[in-house]
């Protein structure tokens, strides 16, 4: 398939699950338990499930692509195995609307969702700080602006505030008190690769483009938007803020496979260059030679 | 026509472009491997293929200019073709250092963008340097080695290989 149809393709499933989030979140608020409204939600749930599944597959390529024992080898595992948790996660979550247990069991088997959503936080976490560390050892990612400092701020104030709310959480009324407090930590949790995201961010700066800050791009987006979207789940007593919410979250797993799919186009477009490089170097310097003059002579597309 | 070691001056035209047959172009190649004087005529040929490429795309961006214009963008074009240097650093086949390092830059950026491939390029020629801060002939091969690894790191090994192959293949050790 052309390089340019899966990411297109792909941008088109984020805005079309924002439309069916958004639906949802209207049918939350209008006809909240309503028929329609548990199709859509299970939907959903499957469509976030094949999403997460998708990048755990190429997330465990990217990590073929990577050296043993390499900390970014160990990074992208990481954060396949987060996807893998959230895959379980979402179809715990349809099976628990399928079955209707959303509404007999509440408090006790359902409010147990709270493991894989914990599980998959840290070893997002842990992967992206595993990403970060790899970049500083060329030297990236060690500089932070005023205006870091400034999101940091925001990231930090979100915390207290989201935490504040942690009666109306969904698993707040669990009998299981560990599950209890696994929901209290959610909004430190959501927080921490959040903060990473910031880091990878600035990378993404420093990087000045290319195809690896896209993916890093994408990446920060969809870190920052899954807090977003806690911190408007928590005033479910705001419509507008409710359909934002889903809005968010229902998007956010596609943007997560956006961003790998970004990163594994690093690989195979280099995979392809060297094979081209190895099969006829003289006609690739060729090439080279030729774009290096006309860049040297002011040829606007070929100017960095 | 120009015609040396039975190579035409339409077969120069197909190996510098790169449509020539693989089985042909591996002759020229070995060929060009024993004969410096083909090797310099292939030198040059690749400049002047350049500059031309270079100053024709130049006038066809021009083309909607009036003829006034259009007549002073030509004259200015011939005198900078008359005036290039027929062997040097663009060459295909004549890399120097400083040159080496640009087209590695120029592989690397679109894939991890200007800022990697300058700390990545930084932290090579720190490793392999003899005084921390040149690049010569003589160390090429560790510079390109320590590149591939510092890229590797980051991008993955598929990237690594990249600059690997492209940068050995420059042969810039051997100059």
């Amino acid at each position: 398939m052309p390089s340019r149809t899966v990411p297109a393709m792909l941008w088109g499933i984020v805005g079309i699950a924002a439309s069916a989030g958004a639906t949802h979140g209207w049918l939350l608020v209008a006809a909240p338990g309503s028929l329609p409204t548990r199709w859509l939600q299970m939907s959903l749930h499957l469509l976030t499930a094949v999403a997460y599944a998708g990048a755990t597959s190429i997330c465990l390529k990217i990590a073929g692509d990577y050296r043993d024992r390499s900390t970014m080898r160990l990074a992208w595992r990481l954060i396949a195995a987060s996807a893998t948790v959230a895959v379980i996660r979402h179809c715990f979550e349809w099976l628990v609307l399928a079955t209707g247990w959303n509404e007999t069991r509440l408090t006790t088997l359902v409010s147990l969702r709270q493991i894989p959503i914990v599980v998959s936080l840290i070893l997002l976490a842990a992967g992206l700080v595993a990403v970060w560390s790899s970049f500083t050892s060329i030297g990236m990612g060690l500089r932070f602006r005023g205006g870091d400092i400034v999101v940091l701020g925001i990231i930090l104030a979100f915390v207290p505030s989201i935490f504040s709310l942690r009666e109306e959480m969904s698993d707040a009324q669990s009998v299981y008190p560990i599950i209890r407090h696994l929901q209290s930590a959610s909004p430190v949790l959501l927080a921490a690769p959040a903060l990473v995201a910031l880091a990878l961010h600035r990378i993404s700066r420093e990087m000045g483009g290319g195809q690896l800050a896209t993916s890093l791009r994408c990446l920060v987006a969809f870190l920052l938007m899954r807090l977003l979207a806690l911190f408007l789940g928590s005033y479910p007593g705001v419509a507008a803020f409710t359909v934002a919410s889903r809005t968010v979250w229902w998007s956010v797993g596609w943007l997560f496979l956006l961003a790998v799919f970004y990163r594994w186009r690093v690989t195979v477009s280099a995979s392809e260059l060297a094979d081209r490089y190895e099969a006829d170097p003289e006609a690739e310097l060729a090439g080279v030679s030729r774009a290096l003059a006309l860049r040297s002579q002011g040829h606007p597309a070929l100017q960095r | 026509m120009l015609l040396q070691h039975g190579i035409s001056e339409r077969k120069w035209l197909e190996f510098l472009d790169g449509t020539m047959d693989p089985e042909e172009r591996r002759g020229i190649r070995a060929h060009l491997e024993k004969c410096a004087g083909c090797a310099k005529l292939a030198s040059e040929l690749a400049v002047w293929r350049n500059l031309l490429l270079a100053e024709g795309l130049r006038l066809r961006e021009a083309s909607r200019l009036p003829d006034e214009e259009l007549d002073l963008l030509l004259a200015r074009s011939m005198e900078r073709i008359r005036s290039a240097e027929p062997v040097g650093a663009r060459s295909s086949f004549a890399w120097t250092v400083a040159d080496g390092i640009r087209v590695l830059r120029f592989l690397m950026e679109p894939i991890c963008g200007p800022g990697t491939a300058r700390a990545a390029i930084e932290l090579a020629v720190r490793r392999s340097a003899d005084d921390g801060s040149r690049v010569s002939g003589r160390n090429w091969r560790l510079f390109v080695g320590n590149l591939s690894d510092a890229t590797a790191l980051i991008c993955g090994l598929a990237a690594g290989r990249l600059v690997d192959r492209a940068g050995l293949c420059l042969g810039i050790e051997e100059r």
